[in-house]
């Protein structure tokens, strides 16, 4: 009979290299192999007729101490933890401008949003909406740290649990360098649609004293911090993604 | 069972001279190394691939993953020119020890 608490070998074998990846000394292909030899490990030990328990158990501890291995990977895949963590710092940076960004397109829209709805309110009695307290509500509600935090929670709480089913995302995660590639990309469409609909919306809008460098100069601003971006992926991820896509 | 020091010293040329037999993954290289050591040379198993990986990095030795027969990846290990190379001078620097210890311990005998 099925016991409920029945040992699922994969699953365990998903969490022993879920525990590795942990650390950052362990690159994918390694644990690609180890988990390989995990699995040839535990075959053999299941062929004389111990349970998956017993040789998932026994072929784990023939693999050796985490401490150990991650000791040993570390002194091997130096540079590469080293490359992963200006990649980080990269996603980081990235993530930041685009959280800014939007917020700073978020706030410039309000006015002449503002001065729509105040086209609506024609009762007399009702204060119309100023700028000012558009303003004031608009900076707290999108500013880039409040944003940020959103942002932290909507990822903790909604992201997070299904990390292990969502593939794409974990995928992600294990790669900074394509973080990184894709987090440009998206940073480039997104400065470009944000130029246009300050243009079109904003600027022609009821907020007149609004400085207006003309578009190419506002295009040009916006892309070059990407094309910055770009630069600085390259060079840093080009030995990570070299390493992917072998 | 052998000392640990030695157990290390002794990897680099125990795996090249496995690789002369021809290409081999991980688990299959230390199952050959246990078989023929008679369970005297016990690795700690996962120690070995960072090794591999140095050798990998030396151009000792050169890896691919293929797909097995049941369907699942390895990476198979080769030697390469220079491994060739490093394993002959290993054997004469383990032939060198080999014979002074054996000479030593031929005459100990006479001392006695």
């Amino acid at each position: 009979m099925e016991n409920k608490t029945a040992f699922d070998l994969n699953l365990a074998i998903q969490h022993w290299r879920e525990g590795l990846a942990q650390s950052a000394a362990f690159r994918n292909e390694n644990l690609d192999e180890l988990e390989s030899h995990l699995r040839d490990s535990i075959e053999r030990l299941q062929s004389p007729g111990l349970s998956g328990e017993e040789a998932f158990l026994i072929a784990t501890r023939r693999v050796g101490n985490a401490q150990r291995l991650e000791q040993e990977y570390g002194k091997m895949n130096g540079t590469g933890i080293w490359l992963d963590r200006c990649l980080w710092v990269l996603v980081a940076v990235q993530l930041w401008s685009l959280v800014a960004n939007t917020s700073t397109l978020v706030v410039g829209l309000m006015f002449p949003l503002c001065g729509w709805l105040n086209k609506f309110l024609p009762f007399s009695g009702i204060p119309k909406i100023g700028e000012d307290w558009i303003q004031t509500v608009s900076v707290l509600m999108f500013s880039p740290i409040i944003l940020a935090l959103i942002a932290v929670l909507i990822g903790r709480f909604l992201l997070w649990p299904k990390r292990l089913g969502s593939g794409l995302i974990q995928n992600l995660l294990c790669h900074p360098g394509r973080l990184a590639l894709r987090l440009f990309l998206l940073c480039a469409v997104f400065n470009i649609v944000a130029a246009f609909a300050m243009q079109t919306w904003y600027l022609p809008g009821l907020y007149h004293h609004a400085y207006s460098p003309g578009l190419a100069p506002q295009v040009l601003s916006r892309l070059f911090p990407a094309m910055l971006w770009a630069t600085l992926t390259f060079f840093i991820a080009r030995k990570r993604i070299r390493v992917i896509a072998t | 069972m052998l000392s640990k020091e030695l157990v290390a010293a002794s990897t680099v040329p125990l795996v090249l001279s496995v690789l002369t037999e021809g290409e081999i993954y991980g688990y299959a290289l230390i199952q050959r190394v246990r078989e023929l050591s008679g369970g005297q040379i016990e690795w700690t198993e996962g120690m070995l691939y960072p090794v591999l990986h140095w050798m990998e990095k030396e151009d000792l030795i050169e890896a691919e993953w293929r797909e097995a027969e049941t369907g699942r990846k390895r990476k198979y290990y080769r030697l390469r020119k220079e491994g060739r190379k490093a394993l002959q001078q290993e054997k004469e620097q383990w032939m060198t020890v080999h014979d002074t210890l054996s000479k030593l311990w031929k005459t100990k005998p006479h001392l006695t």
